[in-house]
């Protein structure tokens, strides 16, 4: 029997308890799911958006070092200048058809840490930095054919007297979520050294 | 006298209510969970690309030193931030006979049915 009539006319046309506890158990439930579905869902977006995207800002100025470091140039007005934290060399500058000779220069801004890329044109014209990713450290090293030793070598530094290496290795250090170090290393040939 | 129960609902009502309610939950849920599986393995391919690219750069430098990569297969395990990927490469003959062909296949360490990825250059070989 759901439904009652108290002793006068009045009806009490409602639920029972024992309906509303069922029903709000059944809805409890169901709130449970969806709750534990998205909390898991949000915890896996923020996951990727700190990691994910410190990562994605490094892989991008990787990409980007990489592309300009294997169009880089043999030119003696503009060395080849390699220390452990920077990379200068010459190469095409500025946006796609004006694009012209120029400076590139890919450099660790131990201020803020971040990664930073400066350009400008050849000869004489006002440098232009950029930030790319807050990372916390990059090492720089030099790839080359050593005559003496009749072998190749990596090397910390370069000389621009000794023309462009053969290859460049960008180990990049940055902090993922949970303030752990991560590594990525990249290595590019320069086809331009023959 | 109204009829009784006209104008409440009934026990019945509402779990069918409650039912077809989560039947439309279910397919938005399906859809929200395998959205972030495509995430994940988004972020695998990454990892992959990027592991599969320094594999090349190590067989090039070996290419380098040696003057030239020897046929043959070499299995291996990736550390660090690719920890979850094991990697094998493959030099074989190509139809020049002083270029090999390198494939490089990296794949996930636990995960028998796991996508593959694979990466496909030339080297000189080495006589």
């Amino acid at each position: 029997m759901w439904l009652v009539e108290s002793s006068g006319n009045q009806k009490t046309d409602a639920f029972t308890i024992l309906e509303l506890l069922i029903t709000s158990s059944i809805i409890a439930m169901i709130a449970l799911a969806i709750f534990s579905t998205f909390s898991m869902g949000i915890r896996a977006y923020k996951r990727m958006h700190y990691s994910g995207l410190a990562q994605a800002d490094c892989l991008l100025s990787l990409e980007k070092m990489e592309k300009d470091l294997h169009n880089a140039l043999n030119f003696s007005g503009i060395g080849f200048i390699g220390e452990n934290k920077k990379v200068s060399f010459a190469g095409l500058v500025g946006p796609q058809p004006n694009s012209a000779l120029g400076r590139i220069t890919y450099y660790l801004d131990t201020k803020n840490n971040s990664l930073m890329k400066e350009e400008g044109f050849y000869p004489h014209s006002s440098l232009n930095s950029k930030a790319l990713a807050s990372i916390k450290d990059i090492a720089f090293r030099y790839y080359y054919f050593d005559p003496q030793a009749q072998q190749y070598v990596w090397q910390d530094s370069w000389q621009s007297v000794n023309g462009i290496p053969k290859a460049v290795r960008a180990k990049l250090t940055f902090k993922s979520e949970n303030d752990k170090d991560v590594e990525i290393t990249r290595t590019v040939f320069i086809p331009a050294e023959r | 006298m109204s009829r009784i129960g006209s104008s409440a609902f009934s026990l019945v009502e509402v779990l069918f209510t409650i039912a077809i309610l989560a039947i439309g939950l279910i397919g938005i849920l399906r859809a929200y969970s395998s959205l972030l599986n495509a995430a994940g393995v988004s972020y695998e391919y990454i990892d992959a690309v990027c592991l599969a690219k320094e594999r090349i750069v190590e067989i090039e430098l070996g290419e380098l030193q040696n003057k030239g990569v020897s046929q043959g297969t070499t299995y291996g395990e990736a550390h660090a931030i690719y920890g979850d990927f094991n990697w094998r490469e493959t030099v074989g003959p190509s139809d020049d006979k002083n270029l090999n062909i390198v494939n490089v296949a990296v794949f996930k360490k636990d995960d028998v049915k796991s996508r593959k990825f694979t990466l496909v250059t030339y080297v000189v070989s080495r006589e």
